[in-house]
């Protein structure tokens, strides 16, 4: 460990931060964007339900299993191409993006639905037999009353995803988890490595206490 | 007021294998109170919710004023639906709105302006006795509230049609009754055609006009509260009635003599007609049970009353009927 690495590891570690950040924030925004529906489509489609209908619920529920079971090396590796055509390259922080937008999707697709399935099952009833439309009763009625548990399923992703994102380096999308193990794995430099832990240890808990504390909060208002 | 307002004809709706609602037919006329009283399972929810068609039957017609509904679908589904209230048994409140919210619920769904919408959840605030309460959670309210809260709800959008499904039910004795008062004022004030269900002969003995008694999803008997009560017919009907009046002896039969089931309307009357036929006949009236209690605003006695082995009998039964009461054989049943 010399100087130097002590110097240069604030602004290696802002970086890195940027890096993570864009990552996890593209992944964050597609989860709210895709995520979301797709749980609520795996729910309010089961069976017994409003818009029940078995073929379709079996073939997200399907993809999205398919998704979660694939560990995320290869996952990356199998969607090469798609990352190509969406993000117009394989490598760098951009390009990782989108493998990780593909898992915390199908993840948080999954503890949506049972967020939503915690949802009393009357208000539903109590909604329909009011005449409320399909999308009045998913809006206003089942992700409505299902906020602080979708919101700690929220969190519950995002600190997946910065779990996740530490193995983009593989396709040189950087970050800080990528930093810990390019410190601490490859070149043994302990002290920045234990460094770079800390600043993860740091994100995760703030990440965790937000995500508690507005869960509590939409529980009580 | 008068007139038909609801006619099931012939409804039946299965459950694969099951049969919940079997054929029923059933006409309700306008402002009228009706139970629907059966045992667990006997498929009273079933065909309350065919009303606003939460279920669909598989066979039969649905006639409300007069028009179909059955093979509603879409808009005019949900129009319908916004034409009938319905209440529940667990309130079925949206937890994380405020009472206010609740109560507007319908009025956004009906596409109700917003301060037209603010005026009617007042006024259906204090029409339910909740007039300080807009702001308050579900879970802030006790029971009782919480059903009043519902009630408002259901009948947001005038609603000429109110289901309840066991609107007392989860309630204590009293509250109960405080529900059942208001459901009958607002049945008198509003005009509003009433379908209660109810495991409970009790909840529907204050409250309904007339009872439907279901049994394995048919509807088995069908008449006027307080002549349910005095001449149950049906082996369910008795089962249920038995049940709730406290009529069911500890041991039957003890004693030697005939007993008889006697139900008299007015409590002065009962007394007068038993020691009538007392004297008349010069026997002994030994009682065995008895109860005196009010069914739909009417004064109703119920005795069990045992005849000494000599005693005339049918000429006893005769008299009795005569002086205007139902009598039949106890046969411990
Ligand atoms: N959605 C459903 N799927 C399958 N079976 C059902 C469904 N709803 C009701 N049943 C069955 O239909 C029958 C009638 O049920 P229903 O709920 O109408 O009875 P109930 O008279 O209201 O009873 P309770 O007093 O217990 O509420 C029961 O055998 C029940 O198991
Ligand atoms: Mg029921």
């Amino acid at each position: 460990m010399d100087a130097e690495s002590w110097a240069t590891l604030p602004r290696e570690l802002g970086h890195a931060l940027g890096e993570t950040g864009l990552m996890v924030g593209v992944a964050t925004l597609a989860t709210a964007v895709l995520g979301l529906p797709i749980g609520v489509l795996l729910f309010v489609t089961e069976r017994g339900l409003f818009l029940a209908n078995r073929p379709l619920r079996l073939l997200v529920s399907f993809l999205t299993n398919v998704i979660r079971s694939t560990p995320f090396v290869i996952l990356l590796v199998l969607l090469l191409p798609l990352t190509q055509i969406i993000a117009g390259t394989t490598i760098g922080p951009l390009a990782a993006s989108v493998p990780l937008s593909v898992a915390a999707v199908a993840f948080f697709a999954r503890l949506a639905e049972a967020a939503l399935r915690e949802v009393d099952p009357g208000m539903i009833e109590a909604a329909l037999s009011a005449g409320a439309t399909s999308r009045r009763l998913i809006i206003d009625v089942l992700v409505w009353e299902a906020l602080p548990g979708l919101v700690r399923a929220g969190t519950i992703t995002l600190i997946s995803l910065i779990g996740l994102s530490a193995m983009a380096g593989i396709v040189g999308g950087g970050g800080v988890g990528d930093l810990a193990i390019r410190f601490g794995y490859y070149r043994y430099e302990t002290p920045t490595m234990v460094a770079t832990v800390v600043v993860l240890v740091v994100l995760v808990q703030l990440i965790q206490w937000f995500g508690d504390w507005l869960a509590k909060r939409l529980e009580r208002h | 007021m008068g007139g038909d307002h609801l006619h099931l004809d012939h409804v039946s709706v299965r459950f694969g294998a099951i049969t919940a609602v079997d054929d029923v037919t059933l006409t309700i006329r306008r402002g009228e109170v009706v139970g629907l009283v059966g045992a667990s399972g006997a498929g009273k929810s079933t065909l309350l919710r065919t009303i606003n068609l939460l279920e669909r039957p598989q066979a039969g017609r649905i006639r409300i004023d007069d028009a179909d509904i059955v093979d509603l679908r879409g808009p005019a589904l949900r129009q319908l639906r916004q034409g009938i209230g319905m209440v529940f048994q667990r309130f079925n409140l949206f937890a994380r709105r405020s009472a206010a919210d609740n109560i507007a619920f319908p009025l956004r769904v009906a596409g109700v302006p917003r301060a037209e919408r603010q005026r009617r959840v007042a006024e259906l605030l204090e029409l339910v006795g909740l007039g300080g309460r807009a702001d308050a959670r579900p879970r802030q309210l006790s029971g009782g509230q919480q059903q009043r809260v519902g009630i408002a709800r259901a009948l947001a959008t005038h609603p000429a049609i109110l289901l309840c499904d066991e609107p007392t039910s989860a309630l204590d004795p009293e509250t109960a009754g405080s529900i059942i008062t208001l459901l009958r004022d607002l049945n008198r004030r509003l005009g509003l055609t009433l379908v209660v269900v109810s495991h409970a002969m009790d909840a529907v003995k204050d409250l309904c006009d007339r009872v439907a008694v279901m049994d394995h999803g048919r509807i088995v008997e069908s008449k006027p509260t307080i002549e349910l009560f005095a001449a149950p017919e049906h082996p369910a009907t008795r089962a249920l009635l038995r049940r709730e009046a406290g009529l069911d002896l500890p041991q039957p039969a003890q004693g030697a003599g005939i007993r008889l089931r006697v139900a008299i309307h007015g409590a002065a009357d009962a007394t007068a007609l038993l020691s009538a036929t007392a004297r008349r006949f010069a026997i002994d009236l030994i009682f065995d049970h008895g109860r005196i209690g009010h069914v739909a605003g009417e004064t109703l006695a119920q005795v069990l009353v045992r005849l000494p082995a000599d005693a005339p009998v049918s000429a006893v039964i005769e008299h009795l009927r005569t002086g205007g009461a139902q009598v039949e054989v106890d046969d411990g049943r």
